[in-house]
């Protein structure tokens, strides 16, 4: 079609549409008679906005946002289920101090023990869905504390560990799910078991240290490249380390603490500059290390606490360490820490203080919200040295390890209970609630229809007169708060702490962007009445702190080849600094920030808040077509966990049960059971840095809130929640062993 | 030489009365400007009352009731270009949603007129100089004195726009789906 034949057709289309002799609407010309008028305090509210300043936003947003609580009593929340466990099988051989490693497909591989003859090479499977173990192709090899590590192509590298009760090994071999078979790759330059293995961002694996029982630790490191198969040595370690801790921080540094025979030692491993540099010193010394990193991005560690039942925290941006609630039982000797998807942190098992311990069958929760400790329900089987792995669907799989009743043999799960859910109450919101998983709180939009004459209805035609307001519920479902009530309000986002929001306040001269607290107070007037480039068109996101805002907008200037010219941008809060990072290519891109806020995932794409370090991290057709065409406005903004992982865009959240082809997944069609269905168990997690590909039940934000939806059919918004953190426990009474096996 | 007094003289109900007659004058047209660049109907009657209300606390600032209808064009085409940018930072509505998850969305998506789509996938600001370009015939020079910006701007934009426009059309042309 020629430019010409386009124009022609434009102006045919527009007769089409809006004929010549179209007239207004009566309603419409009967409201012009109301408009020359002294103006109302509220209209003069309104029209004197334009050249606001701060100081006058302040007032005017005090005076708004000092709205009594309004709104009747939430619905009775549904009560929630406790935590409770359940036996899964037995499996057919016994494991001790093995692995257990989560597969693509949601298959549990585990591997590895120590017996009375020595390490067997036996590999079994746990398929979640039926509850059943299965054997697979054995190893070719025994070996136990050795690490196995899921590579970015599916395949699993075990390394290294012992083969008896006095020998390491420096093999290594990789297990392929696709065939359930083993085949060797590169031996590792140095014998090791008792060390740590940990994906890097660029898809090789970091290992270091070593120990084992007939030998002195080693502070030795070297890497792994699945491409070659190769090991290539790194520099060492300051200290000497074994049955340490080491964790992939999100900045991609490794941090290494604890274990023997530097219990104190905390170093970090930056692979950009193959350096090991000295961080803060543990408070406790922690002789069999174990860490798990939280949403926040510090680091929990605990064990063998030397005799406290203490816990530390890393704080990777300082450097620094600090004690955090204690743990209610001191517990020592391979315990386990399972972070759930709500955030919290599983620890299971472990013994006693003194080499003849006896093994826990209690577990507990730590909350990094309120630094604390709660009881949760006991396992069936008292254990130390098993293994515990968080499952597709957020629960958490136990097996083997050193016990009574037939422990190494013996696996249950963990039921982390349902959490209570409540309806909000009417009248009913009108819009996608924001979530502010934090602080427990969802804040959400609502819009009421006026009669005429009614408040500022005389100002308008009847019928389309709107009063609009932000509403905050209490977490205590008593009532609510009511910001910025007037023609036009909505939230743009809220800061995962749930203290900060954007808020767009519109008027008949436009729309007015606040930054404010949550109480209404301290607003920070941004943008008054936009022009090109306005401060966002959409996709706001606040980072966890707030001081980075991320959106997405036409780009400055003007506008420019198709697809080149809509972009991802952030603003610094601290000095309104805005920087357009990357073009979107299409609407589909909307930012998500890392928990840091140092980088930006939008799509399939990932950049640094600076621009630099742009990465694609998922294929193209991730999604179906269908998706993008017809309802790529809705879509969600990539979600981040802790790890650096997150979930790439994806639909908004489904109001119907059942499959549909707006919700299709092309990731999802190898699922036989729910072809279609926005299931969360079945969401693809991506690594922002590499290409690892996982199913995840780590859909939702950590935090008491987990999910807010729209409630279908009703317009009510449906809201999830944790309580407290106090579950009943449940399930099997608490048995203390009576084992004296000692630790390896 | 242009008067240069207000065009409304001091008593209120004189102004008001030189208001409501200009507007009245004006109305049909206007809406039907709303209508060009926003399509929806509520929408435009919204903005073309909301245009007025500007208007009127304008007022003093007309000083050629001969030029009454530029003057208003760029009141009522910015606040019909705020509203189209309003609506891409509004959350999903749900009562919307609702609607759309009992029938078939991909069904009707396929039935839309697909200018009507490609036209609604503008820019805001391609949209307003689409409208006035191709709805009301103006030159380039008019609309870029209508929206107060220069006329390589206005070049530019409608360049641009109909770029979009072929895109988005064409790609349905080769799905065979244009009607």
């Amino acid at each position: 079609m020629t430019d010409d034949q386009l124009e022609l057709r434009l102006r045919d289309w527009y007769r089409a549409e809006i004929p010549a002799d179209e007239t207004a609407p009566t309603a419409l010309r009967a409201t012009l008679t109301t408009i020359p008028r002294p103006l109302s305090v509220s209209s003069r509210r309104f029209a004197s906005r334009r050249g606001i300043t701060l100081l006058a936003a302040a007032a005017l947003v005090g005076l708004l946002a000092g709205a009594a609580a309004v709104g009747g009593l939430l619905r009775p929340p549904a009560p929630p289920i406790p935590a409770f466990w359940t036996a899964t099988g037995s499996m057919p051989n016994s494991h001790v101090n093995h692995t257990a490693t989560l597969l693509p497909d949601g298959r549990v591989l585990v591997v590895g023990a120590y017996n009375s003859d020595g390490a067997p090479a036996s590999a079994e499977l746990y398929d979640p869905s039926t509850g059943s173990w299965t054997a697979t192709g054995d190893m070719t090899r025994g070996r136990a504390e050795h690490t196995a590590t899921l590579l970015p192509d599916g395949r699993v590298l075990v390394a290294g560990g012992g083969d008896s009760g006095t020998a390491r090994t420096a093999t290594a071999e990789l297990y392929d799910p696709s065939t359930g078979s083993w085949t060797a790759t590169g031996d590792m330059i140095e014998a090791r078991s008792g060390h740590t293995a940990t994906l890097l961002a660029d898809g090789r694996v970091l290992v270091a240290g070593a120990g084992g029982v007939d030998g002195a630790a080693s502070a030795t490191a070297e890497l792994y490249d699945p491409r070659s198969g190769t090991w290539t040595a790194t520099a060492n370690m300051v200290e000497r380390h074994s049955y340490h801790a080491a964790t992939l921080l999100p900045d991609g540094t490794v941090l290494v603490a604890g274990g023997t025979p530097a219990p104190t030692s905390g170093e970090l491993y930056d692979p950009r500059t193959a350096t090991w540099t000295a961080t803060g010193a543990l408070l406790v010394g922690r002789w069999d290390a174990i860490a798990t990193l939280l949403p926040d991005g510090t680091v929990l560690v605990t064990g063998d606490g030397e005799g406290e039942a203490s816990a530390d925290l890393y704080d990777a941006r300082t450097g620094t360490w600090t004690g955090t609630g204690p743990m209610i039982h001191g517990r020592f000797y391979r315990m386990t820490a399972t972070l759930l998807a709500d955030g919290t942190v599983l620890v299971t098992g472990g013994s006693t203080a003194s080499l003849d311990g006896q093994e826990y069958a209690s577990a507990e929760l730590y909350d990094p919200r309120s630094q604390t400790w709660t009881e949760t329900a006991d396992m069936g089987v008292a254990r130390r040295s098993h293994s515990a792995t968080l499952l597709p669907d957020g629960r958490v799989l136990v097996a083997g390890g050193i016990g009574l009743d037939d422990a190494a043999r013996s696996a249950e799960v963990y039921e982390p209970g349902r959490p209570p859910s409540m309806v909000l109450p009417s009248p009913v919101p009108s819009a996608e609630p924001s979530i502010a998983p934090a602080a427990g709180r969802i804040i959400y939009t609502r819009w009421k229809t006026l009669a005429s004459g009614e408040e500022d209805c005389t100002s308008r035609f009847a019928g389309f007169c709107r009063r609009a307001s932000v509403a905050i519920p209490n977490d205590d479902g008593s009532g609510e708060r009511e910001l910025f009530p007037g023609p036009s309000a909505h939230v743009l986002t809220v800061s995962q702490d749930g203290s900060k929001l954007i808020v767009s306040v519109g008027d008949s001269d436009g729309d007015h962007v606040f930054l404010t607290d949550a109480d209404g107070s301290e607003p920070r007037l941004l943008e008054t009445h936009c022009q090109s480039p306005c401060l966002g068109d959409w996709g706001f996101n606040l980072s966890a702190d707030g001081s980075r805002l991320a959106f997405n907008r036409t780009r400055a200037g003007e506008p420019g080849p198709i697809g080149e010219d809509l972009v991802v941008a952030t603003m610094e809060m601290t000095t309104g600094a805005v920087v357009e990072l990357e073009s979107t290519h299409d609407n589909w891109g909307r930012p998500g920030l890392s928990p840091d806020g140092a980088r930006v995932a939008f799509g399939n794409h990932v950049v640094d808040a600076d621009g630099s370090n742009l990465q694609q991290i998922a294929p193209n057709d991730l999604f179906t077509d269908e998706q993008f065409g017809v309802f790529s406005a809705g879509l969600a903004p990539p979600q981040w966990s802790p790890d650096g992982s997150l979930m790439p865009s994806r639909p908004s959240t489904p109001l119907s049960p059942m499959p549909t082809r707006r919700f299709s997944w092309r990731y999802m069609s190898s699922n036989p059971t729910e072809p279609g269905c926005s299931d969360s168990r079945l969401t693809p997690i991506v690594r922002a840095a590499g290409t690892r590909w996982a199913t995840s039940g780590r859909t939702s934000p950590p935090g008491p809130v987990t999910g807010a939806s729209p409630s279908p059919g009703t317009q009510r918004a449906r809201r999830t929640s944790l309580s407290s953190g106090s579950w009943t426990p449940t399930g099997a009474t608490r048995r203390e062993s009576t084992s004296r096996l000692q630790r390896r | 030489m242009a008067d240069s007094r207000p065009a409304v003289v001091e008593q209120p109900t004189e102004r008001a009365e030189a208001f409501l007659r200009l507007a009245d004058h004006h109305l049909d047209a206007a809406y039907r400007l709303a209508r060009a660049i926003l399509r929806d109907s509520t929408d435009a009657q919204d903005a073309t009352h909301d245009a007025f209300e500007q208007a009127w606390r304008k007022w003093s600032s007309l000083r050629d009731p001969a030029r009454f209808e530029p003057w208003f064009d760029r009141i009522l085409v910015n606040t019909c270009r705020d509203r189209l940018r309003s609506a891409r930072r509004l959350p999903t509505d749900i009562s919307a949603e609702v609607a759309i998850t009992s029938g078939d969305p991909y069904g009707q998506a396929h039935d839309r007129d697909l200018l009507a789509d490609a036209i609604a996938g503008l820019s805001p600001d391609h949209r307003v100089v689409v409208a006035l370009r191709f709805y009301r015939d103006l030159p380039v020079d008019e609309i870029a004195s209508r929206l107060g910006i220069p006329a390589g701007t206005v070049q530019s934009r409608l360049h641009y726009a109909l770029k979009r426009l072929h895109a988005a059309i064409d790609t349905a042309d080769g799905k065979g789906t244009i009607r």
